[in-house]
């Protein structure tokens, strides 16, 4: 573990801080999944303590705690990565410490393949416990998964965080300065966040979901209406068929049989390991590229 | 304008972020702003709009908006003099330039003085655009009330004075651990006690009494609620929870029609009414702004003490 230990010296406050935010939220998530079950089962009582009543507010009794978990999670994905793979060139360049660290290697690529590879493997370890809390902690709160907190659980954080933490790397290799790499770092991971909202569900076909697949919590891509018969329609024509039946049927509500229903289109939660393993090819393939990119900065800057 | 052109020079990308992000903010703001009051225009006329008659006037056409450009206010509040304030020392500690800077000043304080008040000035006048322009935004979103402590901390002179503190908090910062990354990871957490301090400090700063009229209302801009309770009908007081499960079993005990409103508590709201809101924040600013300068002076003797490398 010399490796770690080097890497640790050279970024000692990233890591540092990396360590406290990863830890102490995994921390958090395995206390939440390991006291969730025994607080659902004292709410399931005639006359429940008071925090019951949040259940239905945010899916657990614990409130606040669990919102503030997976809004710790939400931000650290992206704020780790940038504070670990950010510095990584510009405080070799900026202590030019890179011009002597760069002829005295034998070729800038293994120095490079060194520096980042170590903190990648660090930062990966890392924000892997906070996925793995997060996902015990998903698990707990309901069995049937689905699309619910995609991003901030399992697999799909730790491609994510990989991912910045690379293009951070490259952010940094190209400014060649700490505070201006960390501020464009901060603008791009926010640019990152909202795109990785936008990509799913990453070509796999949207389907008619059905009333159970619904409730599985589903990747939903859009609604539509049918008519009474079941023939598709738009929205205008099913206000129109709606307002004809109330006015039919007047001063009663009308049987469902004559009223037009709204259908949704989406990926079913049983099909969540289709997105996820087109999703983790898109985002480990985007890694590559960014660290293929980091690798030609570097081997054409100069050392200050 | 030579020192702010030099202070430009010497922090090119904090000052350019802070410019940046600042003006974007307060260009978001004034858009929304204006665009809400615009709405208003047509009132009194037929064709009036549904926001001429309500509290919550544009919580269907802009709420998801003015929310996001508020919460970036409210990030930017503490994330700028951060950014601003942290490098000032630490980069001239990392790039040794201080170990040729002091020695040549006259007083490191005057060297201090004249590195910190250039960023100061840049920083107000970049917080207090965004300031008033949070302000507006503020009152556009309800325009029928008065806001009162809706958003303070967020808009108008507040957010600069807590500004300032987390400046001068950040100048201490890098002055005293001498180094960009840390300083600034650690001002971050910084920040997050500031706001926290302040937002926890707020009821204290005047004595709360029982809110009453429109102000009595469980939600809505205008005064700092600060707790509830119920009346019963012989004048006594109980906890809101011991209310609510009394309303409930009334309710029941009714067959789940409404009660005889008579027999029902009366909700009593305990805060600081919005009237007495100048008087919270001219306190919450002496306080503030005597932290701020404490924060100043405690960098100066850092500045005065410490080795410079």
């Amino acid at each position: 573990m010399t490796w770690a230990r080097l890497a640790f010296r050279l970024q000692r406050s990233s890591i540092g801080f990396a360590a406290l935010v990863c830890l102490g939220l995994a921390a958090l998530g395995a206390w939440l999944a390991l006291s969730l079950p025994s607080m659902l089962a004292r709410c399931d009582v005639p006359n429940p303590m008071d925090q019951c009543g949040t259940v239905y507010l945010f899916g657990s009794p614990m409130g606040d705690p669990a919102l503030l978990f997976y809004l710790g999670i939400g931000v650290a994905m992206y704020a780790v990565p940038v504070v670990l793979g950010a510095p990584v060139l510009p405080s070799e360049v900026e202590r030019r410490t890179a011009m002597i660290a760069w002829p005295l290697a034998r070729s800038r690529m293994k120095w490079l393949a060194w520096r980042a590879g170590s903190v990648l493997v660090i930062g990966v370890v890392l924000v892997a416990f906070m996925a793995l809390a997060a996902e015990a902690l998903a698990d707990a709160q309901d069995g049937e998964l689905g699309f619910a907190h995609h991003g901030a659980r399992g697999i799909s954080l730790v491609t994510r965080a990989a991912l910045m933490l690379v293009v951070a790397v490259v952010i940094g290799a190209v400014i060649g300065k700490l505070l201006p790499s960390l501020l464009v770092g901060g603008a791009l991971a926010l640019g990152l966040s909202v795109v990785l909202q936008v990509l799913p569900p990453y070509g796999v076909v949207s389907t008619e979901l059905t009333a159970a697949e619904m409730s599985g919590y589903p990747f939903t891509t859009g609604h539509a209406y049918r008519a009474p018969d079941g023939v598709p329609i738009g929205e205008d024509e099913a206000n129109e068929i709606s307002q004809a039946a109330y006015a039919e049927y007047s001063p009663d509500f009308p049987p469902d049989s004559v009223l037009p229903y709204s259908v949704s289109y989406g990926i079913a939660g049983s099909r969540y390991f289709e997105v996820l393993a087109r999703e983790s090819a898109v985002l480990v393939g985007a890694t590559i590229a960014a660290g293929a990119a980091a690798a030609f900065v570097v081997s054409r800057r100069r050392p200050e | 304008m030579t020192w702010a052109r030099l202070a430009f020079r010497l922090q090119p990308s904090s000052i350019g972020f802070a410019a940046l992000v600042c003006l974007a903010l307060a260009g978001a703001a004034f858009w929304l702003t204006a665009d809400m009051r615009s709405v208003l225009e047509a009132c009194g006329t037929p064709d009036e709009a549904k926001a001429c008659q309500v509290i919550y006037a544009f919580q269907d056409t802009h709420m998801n908006a003015v929310y996001l450009t508020q919460t970036g206010i409210g990030l930017a509040a503490y994330g700028i003099p951060l950014v601003l304030g942290v490098p000032i020392l630490t980069r001239e500690i990392e790039h040794k330039t201080a170990m040729i800077a002091w020695p040549l000043a006259g007083s490191r304080l005057k060297w201090l003085a004249w590195r910190v008040l250039p960023v100061l000035v840049v920083a107000l006048v970049l917080i207090g655009v965004m300031a008033y322009a949070a302000d507006q935004l503020a009152q556009a979103y309800f325009p029928h009330n008065d806001i009162g402590f809706d958003r303070h901390g967020s808009r108008g002179f507040s957010l600069v004075t807590r500004s300032t503190l987390m400046l001068a908090a950040a100048v201490l910062l890098g002055a005293a651990i001498g180094r960009l990354l840390p300083a600034l990871l650690i001002g971050i957490a910084l920040a997050g006690g500031i706001s926290t301090a302040m937002d926890a400090a707020l009821p204290h700063w005047a004595s709360s009494a029982e809110l009453t009229g429109l102000e009595t209302e469980i939600y809505g801009p205008g005064p700092l609620r600060t707790g509830g309770q119920y009346r019963l009908a012989d004048g006594s007081l109980i906890s809101a929870q011991e209310g609510e499960i009394l309303v409930q079993e009334l309710y029941e005990q009714n067959g789940g029609e409404e009660p005889d409103p008579a027999l029902l508590p009366q909700q009593v709201m305990y805060g600081i009414a919005t009237e007495r809101y100048g008087e919270v924040l001219m306190r919450e600013s002496a306080v503030v702004l005597g932290a701020a300068l404490l924060a100043g002076g405690v960098a100066a003797v850092v500045v005065q003490r410490r080795r410079p490398e």
